[in-house]
Order: C-alpha cells, then sequence, then structure tokens
C-alpha cells in the first residue's frame, strides 16, 4: 500500500471473471472456479467456434454475473492473435490449394468473433470493440474502457484473452488459454476506483513478456486481478505491461 | 435499464468537433486523395482480375499495382508486408502531406501525446499465406517470416508508430469492414478525454487468398465489377488500400479544416455475416453518430453507404436509411470504383465525404445502371459537381453484425 498513490479521474471496478481451461495452470497461479463454460452460446455455436471465443465468453459472463449488471452493455474485446487457430487451419489448406473454403470458419476468422457471437448471446446491440496491441493490450484496452467511460457510455465490459498459439507460427511456444474480464462503470460507492492507465518513466518489475513463447500477453491482467482479489483496502499502482516505460495504472480499494 | 446505444446512454452530444488537419489515401484509384477525388468524378471503375495471385474462379478486384509500392527503411525490414508498403506510401504521399502533418503534430504536442490507432481486417495475412506456402513445399520455414511484425493484429500500427516517431497510445483495431471507422471512434475518444492532442487513425487492408476464397466460400463474389444499389447487383468485387487521417484536438488555428463531428457504433444481434433485414442496428448506429455530432438528419447533405453490392447487404442498408432519413438525403456507394476494401474501407470512405465536403460535389455510385426499384432513398448515380456540401455521413458494417456511421462536417457553431 502506498498513500502517496492516489488515482485520479476514476472509473468503478464492479465486478471480475477469468477462465483458464487449464486446472494445472489456474492452480499455479492460485486461481480457482476458471473452468469453460460457454453455456451462454447455442450447443450449434459452441460446436463451431474456437476455444478462444469460448473461453473470452466464458469470462465475460463472469464478469457480468459478479457485477450483478444486465450483459447488455458495451464491450471490448483484446486479443493478440485472435482467432488464430482457426487462421491456421485456412492457411493449410490455402497453402494445400483445398478449395472451397469453409465458410464457417472463413468467419469465424474475423478478429471480432467472439465480440459478433457475445452480442447475439446476449442479444446486445451496443458497440463491440475488438483490439489488439500485443504486450500492451491490456493497458490500452483499459485506456479504452476508461475513455469510453469519460466521453460516450456509462458502463463497459472489458475482456482480454489468447489462444494457444499454433506451433506453425510461433514454434515451441507454451501460451496458456485464458481470458480475464472487467466490469466497469462510471462511478459506484464501495467498489475498486481505477484511474486512467498511463505511461512510467521507471522500468517494469513484472517479468518481461519479450520472450513471447513463454507467455502470453492477456497474462499480463494477473497483477490487477491479483491486487483485487486480495481486497486490501487502500491505494495501489499496478504495472500492465513491460518494458523500460511500463503502462501503469493506480487503484484504490475500498 | 439495458446497455443498448439508445440516446439516452450517450452523454456524446457533448463531444466536440475535432479538426481532420490531414489525410491520404491509396487504392486502385491511385495514390493520394487527388486520384481518388478525379476517379470519383470520372465515374469509371477501376477494378480488373486479381494480378497478385491467380484465382480459380473469376472476379475483379481493385488492386494496388505491386510494383508501385515503396520498400521500407532496412531497420524496419521485418516490417515489411504488403500492408506496410501501402502504409508508407500513404504517408509519404507528398501532396497531401500526411506525413509533414504529423511531425508538426509531434513538434507542437510531444511525442507521448500522438497516438494511433489502425483499422486491420488482414493485417500481414498475405505474407503468412506465403509463409504456409513456403512450408508446404519446402517442409521448413523461410526466414523472412516475423510472426510479430508482419502476422499479428498490431503489425502495421506498430510500424506506422516506428516510422514516424510516436509515443502515444498504439492500437490495432478489427472489426472486420467496420474496422477503420471503429478506429475513427477511439481516435476522437483518445482526443476528447484528454488522453492524446493527436492520433493517426484509419485503417489498411491488403488483398489475400483468405478474404478472396473467403468471400467466394460465401457464394457472395461477383463474376462482374459489382454493381452496388443495382437493380441487377450480384455480390461484392474486392480492393485494397489505405486511408488515413490526422485529427488533432480543436484549435482555432485549425477552423479552416473539415471536423470530425460523431462517431456512432451498435450490432445488430442477428447473425454473424447477414445483416439485420431491416437495418435496425444500423439505423441505431446512424442516429447515434447524428447525436454526438448535434445535428439532425435533415443536415446531411450526403450520406457515403457501405453499399456492398451483395442483394441482403444493400437492401438492410436501404432500409435502415429509410427509417432514419425518409427517401429525401442524397446518398451513394463507392465501392464499385475502389472495390470492397474491408478494412481500410471506413478510412478510405471517410475520406470520400472529406473531399465531398472540400470540393463541393456528391460522388455518383459507380457502375449503378438502374437502381433497385425497392430502394426509395435518393440515389445518386453520376457525380454531382458545385454544390454546398456541409455535413457527410459514411456508414460500414462488418461480420458480427458490427456497425459504424461517421459523420464529418464543417465545425458549427
Amino acid at each position: 500500500m502506498n498513500d502517496t498513490i492516489v488515482p485520479s479521474s476514476t472509473v468503478a471496478i464492479l465486478g471480475r471473471g477469468v477462465c483458464i481451461p487449464d486446472e494445472e495452470v489456474a492452480a499455479e497461479l492460485g486461481l480457482a472456479d476458471t473452468g469453460l463454460d460457454a453455456s451462454l452460446l447455442p450447443p450449434m455455436v459452441r460446436r463451431r467456434t474456437s476455444l478462444a471465443t469460448r473461453v473470452a465468453i466464458t469470462a465475460a459472463e463472469r464478469a457480468c454475473a459478479a457485477a450483478e449488471i444486465s450483459r447488455k452493455l458495451p464491450a471490448i474485446f483484446v486479443s493478440s492473435a485472435g482467432e488464430s487457430q482457426v487462421t491456421d487451419s485456412l492457411c493449410r489448406s490455402i497453402a494445400r490449394h483445398e478449395f472451397p473454403l469453409s465458410p464457417t470458419l472463413f468467419h469465424n476468422s474475423v478478429h471480432n468473433t467472439a465480440a459478433g457471437y457475445w452480442s447475439m448471446a446476449t442479444d446486445s446491440m451496443a458497440s463491440m470493440q475488438a483490439m489488439a496491441a500485443l504486450e500492451d493490450g491490456f493497458a490500452l484496452g483499459l485506456l479504452e474502457a476508461w475513455c469510453q467511460l469519460k466521453t460516450i457510455v456509462d458502463r463497459v465490459l472489458l475482456v482480454v484473452f489468447d489462444e494457444a498459439m499454433p506451433a506453425q507460427l510461433l514454434p515451441d511456444n507454451s501460451w496458456t488459454t485464458c481470458a480475464f474480464a472487467l466490469a466497469l462503470n462510471r462511478n459506484e460507492r464501495n467498489r475498486p476506483l481505477m484511474g486512467r492507465p498511463y505511461r512510467q518513466s521507471a522500468p517494469a518489475a513484472v517479468p518481461s513478456v519479450e520472450d513471447f513463447r513463454t507467455r502470453n500477453p492477456a497474462m499480463l491482467a494477473l497483477p490487477l486481478f491479483r491486487a483485487l482479489r486480495k481486497s486490501d483496502a487502500g491505494h495501489w499502482r499496478i504495472t500492465l505491461s513491460s518494458g523500460t516505460r511500463p503502462w501503469v495504472v493506480d487503484l484504490e480499494l475500498p | 435499464m439495458n446497455g443498448n446505444p439508445t440516446n439516452s446512454e450517450f452523454v456524446g452530444s457533448t463531444v466536440p468537433p475535432l479538426p481532420i488537419t490531414a489525410c491520404s489515401t491509396y487504392c486502385a484509384c491511385g495514390l493520394g486523395t487527388k486520384r481518388l477525388y478525379e476517379s470519383l468524378l470520372s465515374g469509371k471503375h477501376c477494378l480488373h482480375s486479381p494480378r497478385l495471385f491467380k484465382t480459380d474462379f473469376s472476379a475483379w478486384c481493385g488492386e494496388i499495382v505491386d510494383d508501385l509500392l515503396p520498400e521500407v527503411n532496412p531497420s524496419l525490414q521485418a516490417y515489411s508486408t504488403r500492408n506496410a508498403r501501402i502504409a508508407l506510401a500513404t504517408i509519404n504521399h507528398p501532396a497531401d502531406g500526411l506525413r509533414n502533418a504529423v511531425d508538426r503534430a509531434i513538434d507542437r504536442y510531444g511525442a507521448d501525446r500522438v497516438g494511433i490507432t489502425l483499422g486491420t481486417s488482414t493485417s500481414g495475412i498475405y505474407e503468412t499465406e506465403n509463409f504456409y506456402k513456403y512450408l508446404e513445399e519446402h517442409g521448413r520455414a523461410p526466414i523472412s517470416f516475423d510472426l510479430v511484425s508482419q502476422h499479428l493484429w498490431v503489425a502495421t500500427a506498430r510500424f506506422l508508430k516506428f516510422e514516424l516517431g510516436l509515443e502515444g497510445p498504439c492500437y490495432a483495431i478489427s472489426t472486420a469492414c467496420s474496422s477503420s471507422s471503429k478506429a475513427l471512434a477511439s481516435a476522437k475518444r483518445l482526443i476528447t478525454a484528454g488522453v492524446c492532442d493527436a492520433v493517426l487513425t484509419g485503417g489498411i487492408d491488403s488483398l489475400c487468398r483468405m478474404t478472396m476464397y473467403g468471400f467466394k466460400s460465401l457464394d457472395i463474389m461477383s463474376e462482374q465489377p459489382c454493381k452496388p444499389l443495382d437493380r441487377t447487383r450480384n455480390g461484392i468485387s474486392l480492393g485494397e488500400g489505405a486511408g488515413l487521417l490526422l485529427v488533432e484536438k480543436p484549435d482555432e488555428a485549425f477552423s479552416d479544416c473539415v471536423h470530425l463531428l460523431g462517431c456512432g457504433e451498435s450490432s445488430d444481434a442477428h447473425h454473424m455475416t447477414a445483416p439485420h433485414p431491416e437495418g435496425k442496428g444500423a439505423a441505431i448506429a446512424m442516429r447515434a453518430a447524428l447525436a454526438q455530432a448535434g445535428i439532425a438528419e435533415r443536415d446531411i447533405d450526403y450520406v457515403n453507404l457501405h453499399a456492398t453490392g451483395t442483394v441482403l447487404n444493400d437492401s438492410s442498408e436501404m432500409r435502415a436509411m429509410e427509417q432514419v432519413f425518409g427517401t429525401d438525403t442524397y446518398c451513394g456507394g463507392t465501392k464499385g470504383l475502389t472495390g470492397h476494401t474491408l478494412g481500410a474501407a471506413g478510412g478510405i470512405e471517410t475520406i470520400v465525404t472529406w473531399l465531398a465536403i472540400k470540393y463541393r460535389f456528391r460522388p455518383g455510385t459507380c457502375n449503378l445502371e438502374q437502381v433497385d426499384p425497392s430502394f426509395r432513398c435518393a440515389v445518386v448515380r453520376d457525380s454531382k459537381t458545385d454544390i454546398p456540401v456541409t455535413y457527410t455521413m459514411n456508414n460500414n458494417f462488418g461480420f458480427g453484425g458490427n456497425n459504424t456511421a461517421v459523420v464529418l462536417g464543417w465545425q458549427h457553431e
């Protein structure tokens, strides 16, 4: 705790959700109840969508449930590679001249696949964002959420996710399929408050993700999620990315 | 209370207009806004059969001639993709002065205050396809492929960040065919919320086999040059290119610039590829853009429609237009000219509306012979010059039912 850190121009964190289907990994990270549960999706869609989409939807649903709010809210989905397994299948087909391509795989290859199925499953006509920023993804997703709350919406859902990378694209990688979601609003009493994410001039103390093989970018959500789970009242500065000028955010926990 | 973007949920009417201080574009019409303007006036399409790679079906596309693309700086060689080379040509086009404007913004505000939000739906997938082809043929990876700087969604945005020395937030937005309009909306928020003083935005997409064969698999590729809004329209023609804009915080010095007034975003919550038949989501996005711009439907002088040329897309959009505007508002589509540039469409077509305001004309609808008789809006067939254009709207809709509308105009008091 550091009382010199007082977040300004805050937004409130209403609820959070995590999905890490690999139980061993979840246990190593000290997280429980992170299993896959995409029952929100119709069975046909569940069968045809990637694990990336299903973990994102699982975490999104959990965050809304924890926040006790309607799922019909603007949402921001962040992922480095998005539907990389679908892309891998399509690229193999193209390389082998196996045409026609699968129309389902094609439309499920877009980066906003999870966002699209989420809006359909929740019957939400709100804005759905899909963005990417590699190791800055979680930080810039939080910044996009903060900007939306400061300008055009009063509630927003942020989901950051990555899928295990196909070996062709990233040999010997050990990416873990995971999704982290936060439901946020402009202001709420007795909830964690978060200031605007910003860049710090001192290098980050968190492990670097420059070695993409061992750690996927969505895992950079962990420090913030750990701080929220501990729920130690006071002010905290959380590192959101790696490098010499990492993104950080200040929290005020009730 | 639900979260749908009805006007009551927005506090958007207070969002100030932002000046577009420079923009440039590259597409099948050629490099620079002047070439796009001349093509819009001539109404002659720039489509031909694919040259970059062969297809086993007949198709037309709006392709940039490969030989004309510049090589990237050797220090950024890892980023060299078709996307990045199109980006480089676009920012360096002297007549549009986009690079100079970015440099001036860095001098004026500091590199930390200049961000980039870039729309793309392909990123460097053409190079990824070549990589898989090489693997298939040789059983080993070529050394030229780089996942992070070529394939990943943020690759081209990062390339521009390094090429231009920007230090502000840098991210890619990829919501299929609405990507670069969403990027404009994010840029507007970054400035309005005080995070940035200037943002380079818009989008870039390049031709690839995945989109060419993908749209073919959905059976919506036309075998002729596409004919958006026409009675006989039968599908899309793909295109490629860039539409990049520099948006800055309000300043009296920029009062002569066309301004970004409003961005509306919504979802259909209907189907992954088919639009809502009544255009319900599209209408929400259009109304949200008008509300944020603080103007009425009747103020809009021209709407650049998404108008892809498929039977369903154009019908759905026209239903939405009728709901929002009635039947008197002038509208048209320009994908018959450029092809559908997917993730770049929002950038290029927003520049079409920028040109309409700046050069006082209503762009026509290329390849249109006879308007679908069920469309009741005032579809513009031939470009009309020497008319005042104060406010415009540009629509883009993507897979996942992802809808956007962008309103530009002269700054209002």
